[in-house]
């Protein structure tokens, strides 16, 4: 050991307990850092100590499809896809609901594997077992994720990831580090030393006696998410901030309402189109009971009767729908209120019976306002939707002649969005006679509503309604770049 | 809303003038009606659905003349009584009917298309699919004879329907032919059918299908128009929309009034008639309305831009007369909206009114932001789900009682969550070969039946943490520090739920107040959903807890 340094020693000692070894494994199984080790394995070599040899190898890398795959493989998505289908689908279904290429993707690798066979564009489930297989590639890849490399992963398991991108490639070139029999020798004494440091290291000062064992600060670390707010949460707190910035009382209101509330206050006849089953999502759950509503009911049919001449059905008002408008909850504030000045908003969740795409979900969110002042007018009303659309950033509004059932006169806004070019996102009015008289007010009332999931998608650089809701952690997908200001 | 397409040349020759594209988007867009495509031949337009005068090139064109000055005030017709009479008989299931001729139509080739587009945008609208009104169209040059019967026949009288070509027993039609299966049950009564009878022909079988033999097409001149009903003034209105609407595409703009003899009531009448009606509006009205003092010279020239035919009374007040096509039209609010569309939407300057009232958030919405920074802080990362979930998650796994949507579209969204942790299991069973630990929380609402068995909306904090192992403490501790985060001191008594390993779940409790649930995931639970990590979770009442706030 004379003939050598302090830090040859060092190394060799560890080198000893390992034999043979390319220069990465070593490196991450001795904590020395590879320049350091290659350095000093040169001059080691010299001694005749250790032996070099140079080879190349292969290493893997996950890729951001791969982390994807993780979770859900394309072809298991659309195996609950067919499950929750009774097990056959139409292909167009398909690329409605995932999207074309992922579809595409989705149905290719499904065929291949057997799960499914298509015939006259349906896909139909076929083996419900092949879907299994697919652990064996998962854990592949979570072994892939966590830096264990590939030696022991069946090759036909590699190549396919490969193919489909979820793992990429990568040639190093290694060195391979020998010990020779005369170095075992020379290192015979076990050194003791420290690794984790713990308050016993401290206290007993064991520090001062033992050297403290370098780590390889290069090596990956253990792979992590941060924590995160929900960024489509954030968007609507930054909105319910902007409404209050405006003098506006938030509300809320119940989810499962009668149709008294959702449409009958509102003005819309019950043979109206909008009221169809086919529209509206209608809850499995018995009538309220009339007594709770009997003086608006009473009054609500005499209104209907004046301006639409039909019988009106006291049962129907009093059956349970999902609210299909958050207007129902403010007009109800409304009736609460009677005297100006009341400003209120909610930003709620609405249900339609719409299909699940990525244009349209039956479930998504509504901005409604209120605002009744002693002289309010249609003025006034274009001055508060001005007003909120500068807040949200927007500039340029522009106003169109518009119809509700509920409010007389009616008016959408659109604003300018970028390339998208004008699109609307407001729909409002002044409440017509017949809502206010039901509610017992004798002022104006203006009232607007906007849809907020296609606002967020705008705002967000988003194509997709259903990635507000994603099953998803990874921070990139997570609308990192909205923060509230 | 009605998407119609109109072909441009039509509009242009209607409206005597070449519009460029730009222009005629403009005066659409300030009209209610946005256009959707648009080529050299045609525009796809969408036209709100209380505009049924505009789903036409004709009734387009009429409303543009007044936008355009080149027409104003209420459109003259030229009315005849024509040798024609209809006898109604009781149908008690489609009681009213109307007819009424345009006479000397001009000729084109996207008339046809045209028409039958405006007939079917009115049934799908205001005929709730001909549940309500049903229109017939017959060239009138076709029928022999205008001594028409309105009656119920026997199912086995034959006639030929349209695109059929053979005599068929109604029963046959209603059974066999596409429109009969759909539309077949509306109008049947007592084992009999309604039908338009003229002289020995059926030309119709409301609201089901026409007579071959009176089929429109390019060559037809004149034209009769049939509506039937179950609301009498509808189907009156209707016919009058139809008939003016297309004889602004008439030569000579000639109606026909036909002798409607109503035998159950003994009474004759001449239909269509063309009667508008009256409206007195009060200046002050407008004024308050749209917010601007308009004198009333110009309350009256807008009126008569849009339309409508208006004399000042006096000083503040107006008379109205609003023709029947205009079946928007039911009282003065209805007349300020038109008359804030002649100024021009684009003209009205926004007034910006101050608030001099402070906002205010909901009590939820200041907590439920206290509670996500802190758990963000505790290292939860938010997620955010729909109410609606699949039904065979919340099936196999929920102790408590749920709501279902009686008519979903997709079991994938097909019950409400009476739970958060339901959404954060159905969630954790997609990520879960995600980096451990995963800890995420959720604060949203959920549906659930009171104890007075009213379904209620509650709000509720739902946090999971799933790691290679977890214990009931790993979850606790979060859970305390939140509560003591917010100045209340938290305790858990023993408790069982089916969602929890028994002897691994408690109750949350501050004071006397049960504030939710704690513990770890029933082992069951995760093999129902192929989950192969363990789960500490808990859920709290968040309406509960803000009430503990505010004391």
């Amino acid at each position: 050991m004379e003939s050598l340094s302090q830090s040859e020693s060092e190394v060799l000692e560890k080198l000893v307990k390992i034999g043979k070894g390319n220069i990465d494994e070593i490196s991450v199984k001795t904590g020395i850092p590879k320049s350091t080790l290659a350095s000093i394995a040169q001059l080691l070599k010299d001694k005749g100590l250790v032996k070099l040899s140079r080879k190349t190898r292969t290493i893997y890398k996950i890729t951001d499809e791969g982390l994807k795959a993780i979770n859900r493989f394309p072809e298991e998505e659309l195996y609950d896809l067919l499950v929750t289908n009774n097990g056959s689908i139409e292909i167009s279904r398909v690329k409605e609901i995932l999207g074309k290429d992922r579809a595409t993707i989705a149905i290719n690798w499904a065929l291949k594997r057997g799960i499914v066979s298509i015939a006259k564009g349906v896909v139909r489930l076929t083996n419900r077992e092949k879907v299994n297989e697919l652990k064996l590639y998962r854990d592949a890849l979570l072994k892939i994720r966590d830096g264990d490399q590939a030696t022991n992963i069946d090759q036909n398991i590699i190549k396919e990831l490969l193919k489909r991108r979820m793992i990429e490639k990568r040639v190093v070139d290694e060195i391979i580090i020998e010990v020779s029999e005369k170095a075992k020798e020379m290192i015979s004494v076990a050194t003791r030393h420290i690794s984790r440091i713990n308050t016993d290291v401290i206290v007993n000062k064991l520090w001062k006696k033992y050297r403290i064992k370098p780590y390889d600060v290069t090596a990956e670390p253990p792979f992590k998410y941060p924590a995160f707010k929900h960024f489509y949460v954030e968007f609507l707190e930054m909105l319910k901030d902007i409404m209050i910035s405006l003098g506006f009382e938030e509300i809320s209101g119940e989810i499962v309402i009668p149709e008294l509330w959702n449409f009958d206050v509102l003005f819309q006849p019950q043979d109206h189109p909008a009221r169809e089953i086919h529209d509206n999502l209608l809850a499995d759950a018995d009538k309220l009971p009339k007594q709770m509503y009997m003086d608006l009911l009473k009054k609500t049919s005499e209104i209907h009767r004046k301006y639409w001449r039909y019988r009106f059905s006291e049962d129907q008002a009093m059956r349970l729908v999902f609210r299909s408008q958050t207007t129902a909850i403010t007009i109800k504030y409304i009736h609460e209120r009677k005297e100006p000045p009341v400003r209120g908003f909610i930003i709620g969740r609405v249900f339609r019976r719409d299909d699940i795409s990525a244009t349209r979900l039956p479930e998504f969110h509504q901005l409604d306002g209120v605002i009744m002042e002693k002289d309010m007018n249609f003025r006034k009303l274009l001055g508060v939707l001005k007003q909120i659309a500068n807040s949200l950033g927007f500039k340029e509004i522009k106003f169109k002649p518009a119809y509700f059932p509920f409010t007389e006169p009616s008016v959408e806004g659109y604003v300018r969005i970028g390339e998208l070019g004008y699109v609307e996102i407001f729909g409002a009015g002044l409440f017509r006679p017949g809502v206010l008289e039901l509610a017992g007010v004798k002022y104006n009332v203006g009232a607007w509503g906007m849809g907020v999931d296609r606002m967020a998608m705008a705002y967000l650089g988003l194509n997709d309604i259903r990635s507000l809701y994603s099953y998803d952690l990874k921070p990139g997908s997570r609308g990192v770049a909205f923060a509230r200001s | 809303m009605p998407v119609v397409k109109l072909s441009v040349d039509r509009i242009n020759d209607l409206l005597g003038a070449d519009l460029q594209l730009e222009e005629l988007t403009e005066l659409l867009f300030n009209l209610k009606s946005e256009i959707e495509e648009i080529d050299d031949k045609y525009i796809t337009i969408e036209i709100n659905s209380d505009r049924p005068d505009m789903m036409m090139s004709e009734g387009v064109v009429r409303a543009l003349k007044g936008l355009l000055e080149l027409e104003l005030g209420a459109p003259k017709y030229i009315y005849e009584n024509m040798d024609a009479s209809l006898e109604i008989y009781n149908v008690p299931s489609r009681r009213y009917i109307a007819m009424g001729f345009v006479l000397n139509i001009k000729r084109h080739e996207d008339l046809v298309d045209e028409l039958i587009q405006f007939q079917e945008k009115i049934h799908t609208t205001y005929g709730r699919n001909r549940k309500k009104i049903a229109i017939g169209i017959h060239d009138a040059d076709k029928i022999d004879s205008y001594s028409c019967r309105y009656m119920l026949v026997d199912l086995n009288t034959e006639f030929i329907p349209l695109d059929i070509g053979r005599p068929m027993s109604i029963k046959e039609v209603l059974k066999s032919t596409p429109q009969g299966v759909k539309y077949g049950d509306l109008s049947l009564y007592d084992g009999k059918h309604p039908a338009i009878i003229c002289e020995d022909e059926i030309i119709s079988l409301p609201p089901v299908i026409n007579s071959d033999i009176t089929r429109i097409d390019y060559s037809t001149k004149n034209i009769l128009i049939d509506v039937t009903g179950i609301d009498r003034e509808l189907v009156n209105g209707i016919v009058e929309l139809l008939t003016t609407t297309i004889a602004e595409g008439s030569h000579t703009r000639n109606i026909g009034r036909v002798l409607h003899i109503d035998k159950t009531s003994n009474t004759e009448f001449y239909l269509p008639t063309y009667s508008m009606s009256e409206m007195s509006l009060d200046t002050d009205l407008v004024r308050k309305t749209i917010g601007y003092d308009i004198e009333i010279g110009s309350i009256v020239d807008s009126l008569r831009k849009m339309r409508f035919d208006a004399y000042a009374t006096d000083e503040r007040s107006i008379r109205v007369y609003v023709p029947p096509f205009r079946l928007d039209i039911m009282e003065p609010i209805d007349l300020v909206e038109d008359i804030a569309i002649a100024i021009g939407y684009g003209n009205l300057e926004p007034e910006i009114v101050p608030s001099f009232m402070p906002g205010r958030y909901t009590n939820m919405t200041v907590t439920g932001r206290k509670i996500r920074d802190l758990m963000i802080g505790l290292g939860y990362s938010e997620i955010y789900t729909h109410i609606l979930m699949p039904d065979y998650i919340v099936e196999k796994l929920s102790p408590y009682k749920y709501l279902k949507v009686l008519n979903p579209v997709s079991s994938e969204m097909s019950v409400a969550r009476p739970s958060l942790i339901l959404s954060l299991l159905n969630f954790l069973r997609r990520v879960q070969y995600d980096p451990k630990p995963i800890k995420i929380f959720e604060i949203g609402e959920a549906i659930v039946r009171g104890d007075d068995g009213y379904w209620k909306t509650v709000y509720r904090l739902s946090a999971a943490l799933m790691d290679h192992e977890v214990g009931f403490e790993d979850i606790q501790a979060d859970l305390y520090a939140l509560i003591r985060a917010l100045n209340l001191a938290p305790s858990v008594e023993p408790y069982s739920n089916p969602l929890f390993i028994e002897g691994r779940c408690g109750r949350i409790k501050v004071g006397e107040v049960y504030l939710g649930v704690i513990g770890e995931a029933n082992l069951d639970i995760l093999e129902k959903l192929d989950i192969v990590y363990p789960i500490a979770m808990f859920e709290i009442d968040l309406d509960k807890l803000v009430n503990l706030m505010i004391k």
